[in-house]
């Protein structure tokens, strides 16, 4: 009895999560299967098939002449028209990537990995560990899934962020303020309060010193280990985002217009207005250091110089673009398109010398269902950092 | 004509996406594949894109099924499965066309899935609460959701041999041969695994 009982729970009913799976993974199979196997072989051509594809083309023909061809015409556009599904990442790194619906570790080579219902996460500093929030507990996930610590706080947690080079501190929001905790989940204490609902970002050096914007416009930088505040200040606007240079000697601040480059002690170096009509949202720095780009709720995308001189859209199709991210090696800029469910990656050849410029793009839409098949409308995934390459 | 080849196929693999395929026959089941699985095989090495698809949908529920009941973790079950279809495709050429597919997909899932679990066994820093969250498998209350319930209480070398036998109806030889473990270990591990199942629901094994 018990032997019949079991075939039948264990073969009649899908496990959980078996069919979203089974998608995710057939996408990944396909790309990996197209890259290894040799494009079929072309076939001698027939005069019998030539007769029948003639046929069909004239029958094609006399559709869209006629009014009553007119649905069926459509009907084949619809059916022809390229639908490019991401199957693999243009440059080395792996990509982190985040929705209501769960967080992902995306590889280059297109495989992908549900970390769990995480709403929100970014890297450490080499790519061993993803700080993730859910609900009211911060985690520490390898990047297989392995939970390694969780700290668990009264309020809603959200935008981790790892502090770089050796990553021993780990800050984040919760409920309006600023908490760090040590890299080994230990230590966890508010370092301020009235926060605004922008990732804290960490200036790289031998200390520990992070920046924050306040509900209030200011931006905060503070020194963690020696529990001073060396500056504070109001840039001119609320803060849409900040970033520090990856040599730390410029802090770069995203206002809804402008953008503004502080210096180490809070000086403002310069202040760069975004192009007319852009409304700035989320800002990646460039590895090397000299630009950002800037995702705008209107306006598309924009390079910012950070020596000066005028900002520059390198991309619009209208719509709303959420976040920015930069490949390891800094030349492709992967935009996440929400109005258009479509990730655009843009390939600068002048990256490298810290000019973006966009020589070519490549869009890729679907995004959301490629995450979660069948999943709720709206839960776009957003990247959340491309890690490490 | 090759329209209505493809929704067939298309249907076909539907079907197969939330049911196992019933166990062939003991005389039907031998050491070669069947034709179609053979071609299907042949075709995808060639390049075919709908024959990988159409083998894929052939074997996933099983693969998927393998390793979530041996590792009990939705997410962990679908890298394990995902995986051993890489590896497997990556091996495609190498693989005898004339030998069954489920097999050999079948090892390389069970065995990474026991390794998933026996590793994460050892990690006793994840707190309780992961466990909570670990997903409960959907079912209909009864006797059903009480043996799954009851199965993940088993240890992993366990929960493949009841995985192996009764999801992928391999036989005790089979099953020895894929975990590389004597055939009277397999017995003895099933005898054990049914008898505490059968405790844990009330009913005879």
């Amino acid at each position: 009895m018990i032997e019949r009982e079991l075939r039948r729970a264990l073969r009649e009913r899908p496990a959980p999560g078996e069919h979203a799976a089974g998608e995710r993974t057939l996408r990944v199979l396909r790309a990996a299967h197209a890259e290894l196997t040799p494009p079929p072989r072309r076939r001698r051509v027939r005069p019998r098939a030539v007769a029948v594809a003639l046929l069909v083309l004239f029958g094609l023909l006399g559709t869209a002449l006629t009014p009553a061809g007119a649905d069926v015409r459509h009907w084949i556009a619809e059916r022809v028209s390229p639908e490019p599904t991401l199957s693999r990442l243009p440059a080395a790194g792996d990509l982190l990537v985040s929705s209501p619906a769960g967080t992902w570790v995306y590889r280059a080579d297109g495989g992908l990995r549900r970390l769990g219902d995480y709403t929100d996460a970014g890297w450490s500093p080499r790519g061993l560990y993803v700080g993730a929030a859910r609900g009211r507990r911060l985690y520490a996930v390898e990047p297989d899934g392995t939970v390694h610590w969780s700290i668990l706080r009264p309020g809603a947690v959200s935008r981790p962020s790892w502090s770089p080079g050796l990553g021993y501190r780990v800050a984040y929001l919760e409920g309006g303020g600023v908490r760090v905790a040590a890299g080994d989940g230990t230590g966890d204490h508010a370092e301020g309060r009235n926060a605004a609902a922008v990732t804290p970002a960490w200036r790289p050096g031998s200390r520990n010193v992070l920046s924050w914007a306040t509900r209030d416009g200011r931006v905060v930088t503070r020194d963690v280990d020696g529990g001073t505040t060396p500056w504070s200040l109001a840039p001119g606007g609320a803060v849409r985002d900040l970033e520090w240079t990856r040599d730390g000697s410029r802090l770069v601040v995203l206002l809804s217009g402008e953008v503004r480059v502080l210096g180490p002690a809070g000086a403002l170096v310069a202040s760069i207005p975004l192009p007319p009509g852009t409304s700035g949202r989320a800002l990646s720095v460039h590895p090397g250091g000299r630009a950002a780009a800037v995702a705008g709720d209107t306006g598309g995308v924009v390079s910012v110089p950070l020596g000066g001189g005028a900002a520059r859209r390198l991309f619009d199709g209208g719509g709303r673009f959420a976040r920015v991210a930069w490949s390891p090696d800094g030349r492709w800029l992967l935009a996440s398109w929400r109005g258009a469910d479509q990730w655009v990656f843009i390939r600068s050849p002048g990256a490298r010398r810290g000019v973006p410029d966009a020589r070519h793009v490549v869009a890729f839409s679907g995004i959301e269902n490629q995450f979660d098949p069948g999943g709720a409308a709206g839960d776009f995934p957003e990247p959340g950092g491309w890690c490490c390459g | 004509m090759t329209g209505v080849r493809g929704s067939t196929a298309s249907v076909r693999a539907h079907r197969l996406m939330t049911t196992i395929r019933p166990a062939p026959a003991r005389a039907e089941r031998s050491a070669a594949a069947p034709r179609a699985e053979r071609r299907l095989v042949r075709d995808a090495r060639a390049g075919s894109a709908e024959a990988l698809e159409e083998l894929f949908r052939l074997h996933w529920p099983g693969a998927f099924r393998a390793a979530y009941y041996v590792v009990h973790d939705a997410t962990a079950a679908e890298d394990i499965a995902q995986e051993a279809f890489l590896a497997a495709i990556r091996a495609l050429d190498r693989f005898d066309p004339r030998r069954p597919f489920a097999p050999w997909i079948h090892r390389i899932v069970v065995n990474r899935a026991i390794d998933h679990a026996r590793s994460r066994a050892l990690r006793r820093e994840v707190g309780p609460e992961l466990a909570e969250s670990a997903e409960a498998p959907a079912v209909d209350a009864g006797i059903s959701s009480d043996l799954l319930r009851a199965l993940a209480g088993l240890g992993p070398e366990q929960r493949a041999v009841v995985v192996l036998r009764y999801l992928l109806d391999c036989t005790p030889g089979e099953i020895a041969r894929t975990l590389g473990i004597p055939r009277g270990t397999v017995n003895s591990r099933l005898r054990r695994a049914l008898d505490r199942l059968g405790e844990s629901v009330g009913a005879p094994s």
